[in-house]
């Protein structure tokens, strides 16, 4: 990693930051959950967070953008639960996102990896 | 155990809150009330948590500044960062006005400064316009205001004398600074400039203490 490019590392943090909430927000495509839950799928997959508690930043934005709702739950133990699924406002960002996405992916893939079109 | 435990995580979460003092109150509340739910549920999970548990769960959660700018960089809010000119600033909005440009200078520094939120800069703007200087020139605007009337009255109905006697008539008008209210302003006036600056001061200590903490 000390061979890196200047700037290469800036680049790489900045795709993850970038992408973490879509991949937030495709995890409660399906499903709500809580946020800790959330937390630990995310943090389950190699290199997407380095640190758990600055999930919790961007649950509060997406909260605040619309894209996701909350809803409080009685939990089996201790006080109610903060339960997080994804609004319909956040389906349409989540779609359109995926679209791009695979765009994009497609074509850097066909330089990086040589793939035909 | 147990008590360590309540230390390290009420530590940390102290940590966490005053990393985040910049934020508004609301979002700042809702991260802290998520996060220290997050770590109950992870102390849940092993039935006898012991202190290195506890050290591993707030070490995965990351440090309290970290999560603090991630958490203004999602709502956009600009890290505070004091300068040299912030305590200049105070003392230009006080009694730069005496110089006249003085206070504009400090009104300047006042408003390119990171260390203050919006809401400071218009304290420190509007309470007083001019600072000191306008609270001394008000105080010198008369406290009441004379006006005297001559009119001269020629007696014509006996016609022996040729002069005339000329009656003088005051009015006292009552000023603006006359009455008690007036009074009271006038000491509110007075404070106004040297509160703001005491406020300006505390709101600048905190900031420094932040980012001390931060670093």
């Amino acid at each position: 990693m000390c061979n890196m490019v200047a700037g290469q590392d800036r680049l790489l943090t900045q795709m993850r930051r970038g992408t973490l909430e879509y991949c937030v927000m495709a995890l409660l495509r399906d499903e709500e959950r809580y946020g800790f839950d959330l937390v630990k799928a995310l943090g389950a997959v190699d290199g997407m967070v380095t640190s758990e508690g600055t999930i919790y930043p961007l649950l509060s934005r997406l909260r605040r953008d619309g894209l996701v709702k909350t809803t409080w739950e009685e939990s089996p133990n201790g006080p109610p639960r903060r339960y997080y699924r994804l609004s319909p406002k956040g389906h349409d960002a989540l779609d359109q996102f995926v679209d791009e996405w695979r765009r994009f992916r497609d074509s850097v893939n066909r330089f990086v990896e040589g793939e035909k079109p | 155990v147990n008590e360590t435990r309540n230390r390290e995580v009420g530590e940390y979460l102290r940590r966490l809150q005053r990393s985040m003092g910049d934020l508004p109150p609301s979002r700042r509340d809702e991260i802290l009330a998520e996060i220290e739910e997050h770590i109950a549920a992870e102390l849940a999970e092993v039935p006898e948590p012991t202190d290195a548990d506890v050290r591993n769960v707030l070490e995965r959660l990351g440090d309290p500044g970290d999560i603090a700018a991630e958490a203004r960089d999602r709502f956009g809010i600009k890290p505070r960062r004091p300068s040299w000119t912030d305590p200049l600033a105070i003392i230009l909005l006080l009694v730069g006005g005496f110089t006249f440009v003085g206070w504009f200078v400090g009104v300047v520094l006042l408003w390119i400064s990171a260390a203050w939120k919006t809401r400071d800069k218009l304290i420190g703007t509007l309470i007083l316009p001019g600072g000191l200087a306008s609270s001394f020139l008000l105080l010198n605007l008369p406290a009441s205001r004379e006006e005297c009337l001559q009119v001269a009255h020629r007696p014509s109905t006996t016609g022996t004398i040729s002069g005339s006697v000329v009656h003088t008539t005051c009015v006292t008008h009552p000023g603006a600074f006359g009455s008690v209210g007036g009074q009271v302003f006038l000491v509110v006036l007075l404070i106004a400039p040297i509160a703001t600056a005491v406020y300006l001061s505390w709101r600048l200590h905190q900031t420094r203490k932040q980012v001390a903490l931060a670093s």
